[in-house]
C-alpha cells in the first residue's frame, strides 16, 4: 500500500539517484566512512564522483546528494565548494570539519591565520590559505551530519530520507544521554574528569567515556550548550578557566556562542 | 496474599538456582568504584549486594530505551510485537518497587502500552532490604516500605533472609521447593521488626512530605529555581536515572530500501532543550530555569491526572547523578518550606564572600544555616 | 513495617491486563484532494480506511498525521463532517508537514485519532457564540463553525472574528465569501498588513483581532472559542473581559507539540495536564491555577 509514495522519488528521475562525495581540508575519516559502506549506498545510488576512492570521476554535471568533508581552509576550497552547491540538489556537510570547523578553526581562534602559515610553512610559502570555516558560512548546507568521524547508522539513515526527498531527522541532544543508557559511571562526577559529555552532541555513541576517557567535544556542541554552566562546574574541580574555554571550543563551534560564553565568563569573574 | 518464610543465607545458591528455574536473573552489579547495575547474572558471586542504587532503574528492564514499535513494508503497517523472556529481577529497594509501582500505573493507563505490560508480566521482581545513605529520602516520601505488584521481598536478618510472598507466582515459587524455606520463628519475627525500626531510625535525610505539591504551587517563582537553574547543564542525566521519569520521543527509522522502516520510542528528556517546541521554533520551556522547575514540579507536586501523585520515590539516584549538584532534591524542599538547607549555590556564593551577618540580604551560610527570605 | 505513608500508594495489579493493540498504531487513509489555500498552507483531504473510527471526531480534536519514514505530527482536523473524509489545514513548517507537501493525491498517509479533548458543543447549546481565530488557528475554528451551521437552529447568534500579520496569509477565502453573505452570522476579517497589489475579494479591515472584537456587538452572555499564535491569547482575553465574559466563559485551544497524543510521552504536558488528553480546548478557568500555560 505504500509503495505509491515510496518509489516516486525514482519514479520522477527514472534514473537511479547519484551522488557524489567530496573533500576540503580535512583528514579524510568520513570519506573513509563513506567508502566503508558505499557496499550498502551502491544498490540505490549511482557513485557521479568520489575522487578520494575512484580514478573516473563526473565533473560539471548534476548530482542529487554531495556529501561534503572538510572545512573551508583554502581558496581552492571555497572555489570547488561554490561548484559543488551549483551542482547538487541536496548539500550533507558530513563531519565536525564541515559543519562547525572543528580544530582547525576551534583550536587556532587566537591566531592570525598569517602567522599559523608562517610558522607552519615559512615565510616565503606558496600555500595560501584562509581562516578555517564551515561549509555553512559560505553556501547554502541542507543537512548538517556531524561527527569525528560520521556515525555509519546516521550516514545511511540520512541517505534514505534524502533519496525520499525529505530532510533527515539528525538528533543532537548530549552526549550524556548516551553514556547514560550505557550505564557508565560518570568520569565527571566519579573521576573528576573534564567531560564534556554535557555540552556535546551525541551520536559516537559516549564512546569515550565507556573507556573511562573524558569527553572531548569532538562532535561540536549539542543543542543550546549550555557553556557557562560547564565551564563554571569545571572551574569548581580546579581546572583553569584558559584551559575550560580552549576544551569548550576546541572542536569549533560558532563564533557567536564563543563570543557570548568569553563575555559572560568575563564578566562573572 | 502476604506469606513469610525464611532461609539461611549460606544457602542463597539454592535460591539462585530456583530464581533460574524461572527465567534469566538480573541483579545489582558493581561497574566502577562507587556504581552499580542490573546486568544478567550467572552466579550469586557477581551479585552486588551492597548496592544501594544502580545507575538506570529497574524501569529499563520494561520501559526500554530503544525499541521498535511499528513497522512498515509493502504489505503496510505492522505493530512490532514486544520481544519478551522470562526474567527475574533481583535486588530490587522498596524505592524501586514504588517507582515501578508509578510506572505500572502510567502504562497500564487507558489506552494500556501492549509492550510495557508483556514484559512486566513475564517478569519476577525479587525485592531485598536496605539500609540509607545521606542521600536516601524514600521514608519522607512515603516509599520506605516495599508496595507494588512485586513477587517476593528479601529483608536481611543476619544468618537469614526474611521472605515476604506477595504474589501467586512468588508463592508457586516458594512451594516448589518447600524443604528448602522455613517458616519465621517468633524471634526471626522480632529481628524482622527490629530491622525495620533501625532503618527507619537510620535516614539522615529527610523532610515532612504532607504540604509539598502546596509548597512546589506557591513556590513556583523562588529564586531558587534561577539559582539552580543558571548552573544546569540541561545535560539530562536526571531523567534516565529517575525511577519514574516516563517521557519519551518516537522517531522514523527510515531503511535504504525504498519502502521499508521503523518507528521506535526512545527515552527523552524534559531537560533537552527541544522538548517543548512546537512549530515554528516557539519554546514554552526555552531556558534550563524553565526546564529544572518543571522537572521539580513533577517529581515533587504530581500533576492534575489520574495518576494524581508526586512522581519522587526518594531513591536519591539524581542527586548522586547531577554534575552540577542541583538536583539536591531534600535541601531544596527544606528552602522551599523555608526551613535550614544547605545549596549548592549557598556555598558557591559564601566563597564569593558572603557578608557573614544574617543581614538578610544575602544567601550567605549563616550559623543556623537558615535561609533569608 | 515501620512506615511513615505521606502519599498513598494504589497498587495495580500488572497480571489482570490481557494482551491488547498498540496506541500507536495509525489507520491507512488516502490522499484525494490538495488545495493550495495560500504560499505555505495547504487543504489535504484524506478518504479514510476507517472511517467509523473518526466518525465521533469534534471540532477542536485532533488527529496525528504519519508519514512513514519521516515521522508524525499533530494536526487539528479542519472539517467540522467526518464521515468517509477528514481534511486538514497544514502549514509547511518542519520535516514531517515539508514531506506531506511533497505527496501527490492517491498518495497513502497514517492517521490515528481523533484525540484530546475539542470545543463543549453541549455547553454551547442555545448560546451566542463568538469564534476567535488568528492565523493558521483558523483550522480548529472553522470545524467549529461548520459544525455550528449545520445545526444552526440550536445555537445563538454566531459572530466570528479572523486576524492574521498579512492579507496573504488569508485562508479559505472562498467559504469566508459565502459566510459574509450569510445574515444569521457576522464575520469580521482583519489584517495588520495588506501585501501585494492583488486586493482581497472578501471585505476585511486593516488592524488586529483585539480591534474586531472592540468593534464587535458581543455581550456578557457569549461564550468565546479561541485559537490563535500563543502570543495572541492574553491580549483577546483582557479584551474579552472587557466585554463583560467571565473566564468561565471562555476556551481556548492551546498548542503544545503532542507526540503520542495518549497522555504519555510528557511532550505536551502544560502545568501538570496534558493537552493531548484533558486538551487542547481548555476553559479559561481551569487554567487558572495552572502554571506557565499562558500569560494572562
Amino acid at each position: 500500500m505504500l509503495s505509491s509514495n515510496m518509489s516516486k522519488g525514482q519514479e520522477r528521475s527514472q534514473t537511479i539517484p547519484s551522488i557524489a562525495v567530496h573533500g576540503l581540508t580535512g583528514c579524510a575519516g568520513e570519506l573513509l566512512v563513506i567508502l566503508e559502506n558505499l557496499e550498502q549506498l551502491i544498490p540505490y545510488v549511482r557513485v557521479a564522483s568520489f575522487p578520494f576512492a575512484q580514478s573516473s570521476n563526473e565533473e560539471d554535471r548534476p548530482v542529487d546528494i554531495a556529501f561534503v568533508e572538510g572545512s573551508v581552509s583554502q581558496p581552492h576550497d571555497l572555489e570547488r565548494l561554490l561548484k559543488i552547491r551549483a551542482q547538487a540538489r541536496w548539500l550533507v556537510a558530513v563531519g565536525n570539519c564541515a559543519v562547525w570547523g572543528c580544530v582547525q578553526k576551534g583550536g587556532c581562534r587566537n591566531q592570525s591565520t598569517v602567522s599559523l602559515l608562517h610558522e607552519t610553512y615559512g615565510e616565503d610559502s606558496p600555500i595560501e590559505c584562509l581562516p578555517a570555516t564551515p561549509l555553512q558560512d559560505h553556501v547554502r548546507v541542507d543537512v548538517k551530519l556531524s561527527g569525528c568521524p560520521i556515525n555509519a547508522t546516521q550516514l545511511l539513515a540520512v541517505t534514505a530520507s534524502l533519496l525520499r526527498d525529505h530532510l533527515p531527522y539528525i538528533t543532537s541532544k548530549p552526549v550524556c544521554l548516551e553514556c547514560k543508557l550505557r550505564e557508565n559511571a560518570c568520569v565527571l562526577i566519579e573521576q573528576n574528569l573534564p567531560c564534556l559529555g554535557p555540552v556535546t552532541a551525541g551520536g559516537c555513541g559516549a564512546l569515550c567515556p565507556t573507556y573511562g576517557a573524558a569527553c572531548y567535544g569532538c562532535w561540536g556542541p549539542c543543542e543550546q550548550p549550555q557553556m557557562e554552566a560547564m565551564a563554571t562546574i569545571l572551574e569548581e574541580k580546579g581546572y583553569d578557566m584558559q584551559e575550560v574555554m580552549s576544551r569548550l571550543f576546541a572542536f569549533g563551534a560558532p563564533d557567536e556562542l564563543f563570543e557570548r560564553v568569553k563575555k559572560n565568563l568575563t564578566a562573572k569573574s | 496474599m502476604e506469606r513469610t518464610a525464611t532461609f539461611k543465607k549460606d544457602q542463597f545458591e539454592q535460591f539462585f538456582c530456583l530464581l533460574k528455574s524461572f527465567g534469566k536473573v538480573f541483579a545489582p552489579v558493581r561497574v566502577s568504584e562507587k556504581s552499580f547495575s542490573f546486568k544478567s547474572i550467572e552466579s550469586p558471586s557477581q551479585i552486588a549486594f551492597e548496592a544501594l542504587r544502580t545507575i538506570l532503574p529497574p524501569k529499563k528492564f520494561f520501559f526500554q530505551q530503544h525499541e521498535p514499535i511499528l513497522s512498515y513494508d509493502e504489505n503496510g503497517i505492522h505493530e512490532v510485537k514486544p520481544e519478551t523472556q522470562q526474567q527475574v529481577i533481583f535486588g530490587v529497594h522498596p524505592c524501586d518497587l514504588a517507582g515501578l509501582g508509578i510506572m505500572d500505573k502510567v502504562y497500564t493507563a487507558s489506552p494500556p502500552d501492549p509492550h510495557y505490560i508483556a514484559r512486566r508480566q513475564a517478569t519476577m521482581l525479587v525485592g531485598l532490604s536496605c539500609m540509607p545513605d545521606k542521600h536516601c529520602f524514600c521514608k519522607s516520601m512515603g516509599t520506605d516500605s516495599p508496595t507494588s505488584d512485586y513477587d517476593l521481598f528479601l529483608t536481611d536478618i543476619g544468618d537469614k533472609y526474611f521472605v515476604q510472598i506477595h504474589s501467586a507466582n512468588g508463592l508457586n515459587l516458594i512451594e516448589s521447593m518447600p524443604d528448602f524455606f522455613s517458616r519465621p520463628e517468633a524471634q526471626e519475627d522480632q529481628t524482622f521488626k527490629d530491622f525495620w525500626t533501625t532503618r527507619d531510625k537510620a535516614f539522615s535525610s529527610h523532610f515532612e512530605s504532607e504540604n509539598l505539591p502546596a509548597i512546589m504551587d506557591m513556590e513556583w517563582n523562588s529564586q531558587v529555581w534561577d539559582d539552580l537553574g543558571n548552573r544546569c547543564l540541561s545535560c539530562g542525566n536526571c531523567t534516565p536515572v529517575c525511577p519514574t521519569c516516563y517521557c519519551f520521543d518516537m522517531v522514523d527509522v527510515a531503511s535504504l530500501h525504498a519502502n521499508r522502516g521503523e518507528r521506535v520510542r526512545e527515552w527523552d528528556s524534559c531537560q533537552f532543550v527541544g522538548f517543548a517546541k512546537v512549530a515554528g521554533d516557539t519554546n514554552f520551556r526555552p531556558g534550563p530555569v524553565d526546564r529544572l522547575k518543571f522537572w521539580y514540579r513533577h517529581k515533587l507536586h504530581g500533576f492534575e491526572d489520574p495518576h494524581g501523585l508526586p512522581t519522587c520515590v526518594g531513591c536519591g539516584r539524581c542527586t548522586e547523578s547531577c554534575p552540577a549538584g542541583i538536583d539536591d532534591i531534600v535541601n531544596v524542599v527544606l528552602r522551599l518550606q523555608g526551613k535550614p538547607s544547605i545549596l549548592v549555590t549557598d556555598k558557591k556564593k559564601t566563597q564569593a564572600g558572603g557578608c557573614g551577618t544574617s543581614c538578610g540580604d544575602c544567601q550567605c551560610d549563616t550559623a543556623d544555616g537558615d535561609q533569608h527570605a | 513495617m515501620v512506615t511513615a505513608s505521606a502519599i498513598p500508594q494504589m497498587v495495580i495489579n500488572m497480571h489482570n491486563h490481557t494482551p491488547c493493540q498498540s496506541p500507536f498504531l495509525p489507520n491507512q487513509a488516502k490522499l484525494r484532494s490538495i488545495t493550495p489555500m495560500s504560499q505555505d498552507n495547504y487543504l489535504f483531504e484524506f478518504l479514510l480506511d476507517k472511517p467509523e473510527e473518526f466518525s465521533s471526531c469534534m471540532p477542536g480534536q485532533f488527529v496525528q498525521l504519519w508519514l512513514p519514514g519521516v515521522g508524525e505530527s499533530p494536526i487539528s482536523v479542519c472539517s467540522g463532517r467526518t464521515d468517509g473524509t477528514l481534511e486538514l489545514c497544514v502549514r509547511k513548517a518542519g520535516r514531517v508537514t515539508g514531506a506531506l507537501f511533497n505527496l501527490t493525491e492517491g498518495d497513502w498517509v497514517g492517521l490515528r485519532g481523533p484525540y484530546g479533548i475539542g470545543f463543549p458543543i453541549d455547553d454551547y447549546l442555545g448560546k451566542d457564540i463568538v469564534l476567535i481565530a488568528g492565523g493558521l488557528g483558523i483550522a480548529p475554528i472553522r470545524s467549529l463553525w461548520q459544525y455550528l451551521l449545520d445545526r444552526r437552529e440550536d445555537f445563538g447568534k454566531i459572530v466570528l472574528i479572523y486576524g492574521m500579520r498579512h492579507s496573504q496569509q488569508l485562508l479559505f477565502r472562498q467559504e469566508l465569501k459565502l459566510l459574509l453573505r450569510r445574515s444569521d452570522m457576522r464575520v469580521y476579517i482583519a489584517a495588520e498588513e495588506v501585501i501585494g497589489p492583488d486586493l482581497p475579494t472578501v471585505s476585511w479591515q486593516l488592524g488586529r483581532v483585539t480591534d474586531m472584537i472592540k468593534q464587535a456587538e458581543i455581550d456578557p452572555g457569549f461564550v468565546a472559542a479561541i485559537c490563535g499564535p500563543p502570543v495572541m491569547y492574553k491580549y483577546v482575553v483582557e479584551e474579552l473581559k472587557q466585554k463583560g465574559l467571565s473566564p468561565s466563559q471562555i476556551w481556548l485551544s492551546i498548542e503544545r507539540h503532542m507526540k503520542c497524543a495518549v497522555g504519555k510521552c510528557g511532550h505536551c504536558f502544560v502545568g501538570g495536564t496534558f493537552t493531548c488528553r484533558d486538551g487542547p480546548v481548555f476553559r479559561m478557568d481551569s487554567l487558572r491555577f495552572l502554571p506557565e500555560v499562558i500569560e494572562c
